[in-house]
């Protein structure tokens, strides 16, 4: 028999292709609401008799090395041609992009080309030449077992595939944290669909986790680009890296330092002794550091219960600091009387006398409230809230009024009394310092002289002393003649919660910047066309977990957790843990696959690896030099 | 601005560089000048060379935590890496010089080609990456591509050299036989095993991952080809007139398939869609 020419099959081929497209189209046009089964039955019955009818040129096409290479070539463009149609997309997508052309890319079905019926009947007839031209070999040895393995094996693949897709299923759940689901969505080449299909058991998703890689921040350059009209990134450094980056003939940068968790530090530095600039640090709580000086000479605790004053005692004069009295509230009074205004402080149980009158102060309620019951006032608290004074005034002529003024009410602050000759006004002082108590401190070069409710007492200062209040403990640690308080740039700690590098940058002039990660702003070079930022890597995710629950008749039968390349398997189908939404950490997707076909398929791979490496290392005993007969 | 690209990289990237151009021209002056250059200086250059580039790779697989054969820029690298590598086992056991002058100059100008796509910082592995599987897909894929880079280039050079004969002794290609066709076919067989090798476990951990062994998805079915393509050409030595030239026209149609698997994928309009584009 003369050999066919790859030429000839290769038409061959091409015109069964077209025959079964025809197939394909008459079913989605005509005939689409029967099973396809139904049009490729008949259609492979037609083949078959026609193959019997012309079984012996059928056997030896399909025996035939060149057709088989023929096959392969129009299984190779066809294969080239479906990458350069985008697959499965809407008809509309395909009109858009290639208006009246995209018809024949439908009339050939290359819209989904890889499901065609005319390309899967390409590779049924490579089977069938596989297992042909192996059944037909007559050569059994041990050499060719390599060429048996390989052959086959390909053949047991694509039956296994052929069964997967029958047989199989391919769906997938839309999970969100503590739903439970018994059914899946079919999974149409590759795009969900409404379908669904029943598991037989519930699964239920009990958790779904996220985890990112550690963030990291880089100080990133940048080049503005004139094509694509944007900044790209060219160079990246770690925040550690100390390396000088040449930009041009005259400018460099670097990075100089770097802060992890970068806050403003308060830093003492100490002058010489012979200038007056005093400084003293306290601890309170042992936590919080405070710094007086010259700029703030007292510190008021939050909740009022007392204040410390600082100063420097210049000549040691110990009284100076004794005239001076814990100051509280005030009551204030301005007595008018014949045109003589008198001035006093009092407080509750003070009698004075005043151009014949007396007054006397007999009560003084903070938070004065007038209970309209009992028909009287008393104080609502303890604050200074409605600071309210009662006077009894007794006229020389021994007639007496009494009256409430109020401090902070304005119209009843002032009362004119003995019909006009005297006038009393009440002014209440907060005190100029609002702390129940007050410690004076006056530092010299050893000693501390300390002021307070107790008295004064000198101590010697070199360690570190402990006031000790009711609720706190006010720690003097240090004192100094002569500082100045710098602000510096410093770190809380080495993890990066609030990272910052300094930059500096020489050229014709330097300077020195300072980056914030959490918020970055650029600085621009040479003109604008570099720019310079320290940010955060962008987030990455590292992993993402499912917790599943396999539930049937209502009890847990098995708890698993699955990741990407951790799939698990219940009862022939398998979970695969499929992506997740960044936007809602609560969903997890989920497919679920049966692929009956799948022991085929891995048996058909053993058999074609261990085929071709026996065929490789069988050196060229195997492979023939000359020509077929 | 190439200051900046150039010395932005690695020490050991810069001198792999530097050590596989300078290669590239002793290879090219020791055929070019025979009595120049000792017999052993191309090798030891390019052995050098290799090891640099190899300490790169290592250090880089050091300081990312995860070997790089990910991106473009770091499998370039890698394919610098594993052309030397078979080029220096395949200049032991057969002494075919000659091709040295083509392998090194592939392992430079992948390695130029990469410092205009070089990553501008280490990327994480995603989670999908995360596999057994990864390391030896990648691997053998391009212990794969190398070999059938050398096949490319024997192709061609059986097309200058069609002629199969017996040499003279102190013939420049310092061979006994001249049979260019031969030495291609028996590299591909290599290159193929490996190819197949590559594409199954690639189903394997498509499976594992995605759970599907194939999804029709750009790449896969460009690697598809690329071994379709080699099956045909082996095929072929069986039919009568088809090796030889037309042999090696496929040979070279492989290989072009094999930079459309690598690099073209990504031009693809329908790479989109595709988990295996390079970001």
């Amino acid at each position: 028999m003369s050999k066919i020419g790859i030429g000839k099959s290769v038409l061959v081929i091409l015109v069964i292709g077209f025959f079964v497209n025809i197939f394909q189209l008459i079913h989605s046009k005509f005939l689409n609401n029967l099973p396809s089964l139904w049009i490729i039955a008949p259609l492979i019955l037609i083949s078959a008799i026609l193959s019997f009818l012309f079984l012996s040129k059928v056997l030896f096409y399909l025996k035939s090395v060149r057709f088989a290479i023929a096959l392969l070539l129009v299984i190779t463009v066809s294969v080239i041609i479906g990458t350069f149609i985008v697959q499965d997309q809407p008809a509309q997508f395909y009109r858009e992009k290639l208006g009246l052309f995209s018809s024949v890319i439908f009339f050939f079905s290359m819209d989904s080309l890889y499901k065609s019926w005319w390309f899967n009947s390409f590779l049924l007839i490579l089977s069938l030449s596989l297992t042909i031209c192996t059944v037909t070999r007559k050569k059994l040895s041990w050499r060719e077992l390599g060429f048996y393995m390989t052959h086959l094996g390909i053949v047991v693949i694509l039956i296994g595939a052929l069964i997967g897709d029958i047989f199989g299923l391919k769906g997938f759940i839309d999970f969100h944290i503590g739903e439970r689901k018994g059914e899946v969505n079919l999974l149409e080449k590759g795009f969900k669909t409404p379908k669904t299909k029943s598991l037989g058991f519930d699964v239920e998703l009990s958790n779904f986790s996220l985890e990112e890689y550690v963030p990291e921040y880089r100080l990133l350059l940048w080049k503005f680009s004139e094509k694509t009209n944007k900044f790209g990134a060219i160079l990246s450094l770690k925040p550690e890296d100390r390396r000088k980056v040449k930009i041009s003939d005259k400018t460099s940068f670097y990075i100089k330092d770097y802060y992890p968790d970068f806050y403003f530090a308060s830093k003492i530095v100490k002058g010489e002794e012979d200038k007056l600039n005093p400084l003293l640090r306290l601890l309170i709580n042992g936590k919080e550091e405070i710094i007086l000086g010259k700029n703030r000479k007292s510190y008021f605790s939050p909740d009022g219960e007392f204040a410390i004053h600082f100063n420097w005692d210049m000549d040691e004069n110990f009284e100076r600091g004794i005239s001076f009295k814990t100051q509280e509230w005030k009551n204030i009074v301005e007595i008018t009387v014949n045109g003589k205004t008198y001035k006093e402080e009092v407080k509750k149980g003070d009698v004075i006398e005043k151009e014949g009158y007396i007054l006397r102060f007999v009560d003084f309620l903070p938070h004065f409230i007038y209970d309209t019951e009992k028909k009287e006032a008393y104080s609502l608290s303890s604050e200074p809230k409605n600071p309210a004074l009662r006077v009894e005034i007794e006229s020389k002529k021994g007639e007496t009024q009494r009256v409430w003024i109020f401090g902070k009410v304005s119209g009843f602050e002032k009362v004119s009394l003995f019909g006009g000759s005297l006038e009393i006004k009440y002014s209440f002082e907060e005190g100029s310092l609002g702390a129940k108590k007050h410690i004076f401190l006056y530092g010299s070069s050893n000693t501390l002289k300390i002021f307070d409710e107790k008295g004064s007492r000198i101590e010697k200062f070199n360690t570190p002393y402990t006031l000790s209040l009711d609720s706190k403990s006010v720690t003097i640690e240090e004192i100094f003649k002569n500082a100045d308080v710098v602000q510096q740039y410093a770190t809380k700690s080495n993890n990066p919660l609030n990272p910052a590098i300094l930059l500096r940058i020489e050229g014709t002039g330097n300077s020195e910047h300072l980056l914030l990660a959490n918020n970055p702003e650029p600085i621009y070079l040479e003109d604008g066309r570099l720019a310079l930022t320290f940010e955060r890597k962008m987030e990455e995710i590292k992993d993402y977990k499912s917790r599943l629950k396999f539930i049937e008749n209502g009890s847990l039968v098995k708890e698993v957790e699955i990741e990407v390349n951790k799939p698990f398997k219940y009862k022939g189908f398998v979970f695969y843990q499929s992506n997740y939404d960044p936007k809602d950490l609560t969903y997890s997707g989920i497919e679920v696959v049966k692929d009956p076909g799948l022991g085929f398929v891995w048996f058909g791979f053993i058999m074609l690896s261990l085929g071709i490496i026996h065929s490789f290392f069988i050196k060229g005993r195997l492979i023939k030099l000359t020509t077929e007969e | 601005m190439i200051s900046i690209i150039f010395g932005r990289m690695p020490i050991l990237f810069k001198l792999s560089l530097i050590s596989y151009g300078i290669s590239f021209f002793v290879y090219l002056l020791y055929f070019l000048k025979r009595k120049l250059i000792p017999k052993f200086l191309p090798t030891i250059i390019f052995l050098i060379s290799f090891l640099l580039n190899f300490s790169l790779f290592i250090s880089t697989w050091i300081s990312y935590g995860h070997p790089p054969i990910r991106t473009l820029y770091e499998t370039l690298i890698f394919f610098s890496l594993t052309v030397a590598f078979l080029y220096i086992l395949m200049e032991f056991l057969t002494k075919l010089r000659f091709i040295g002058i083509f392998a090194s100059a592939f392992s430079f100008f992948a390695l130029f080609y990469s410092l205009f796509k070089a990553d501008i910082d280490k990327i994480n592995l995603p989670a999908a990456l995360q596999s057994f599987w990864f390391i030896p897909h990648v691997i053998i894929y391009f212990i794969a591509y190398s070999a059938l880079f050398i096949s490319f280039v024997t192709a061609i050079l059986y097309l200058i050299f069609p002629e199969v004969k017996e040499l003279p002794d102190n013939h420049w290609l310092e061979q006994k036989y001249l049979d260019f066709d031969k030495f291609t076919y028996k590299i591909i067989q290599f290159g193929f095993v490996c190819l197949t090798l590559g594409l199954l476990i690639g189903g394997v951990w498509a499976k594992e991952a995605w759970g599907d062994y194939w999804g029709w998805d750009p790449k896969e079915n460009w690697s598809l080809i690329t071994w379709l393509i080699y099956l045909i050409y082996l095929h072929l030595r069986f039919v009568k007139g088809w090796r030889g030239k037309k042999a090696a026209y496929f040979a070279i149609l492989g290989f072009l398939a094999v930079i459309m698997t690598y690099l073209g994928v990504n031009i693809l309009p329908t790479a989109e869609s595709s988990l295996h584009t390079y970001q």
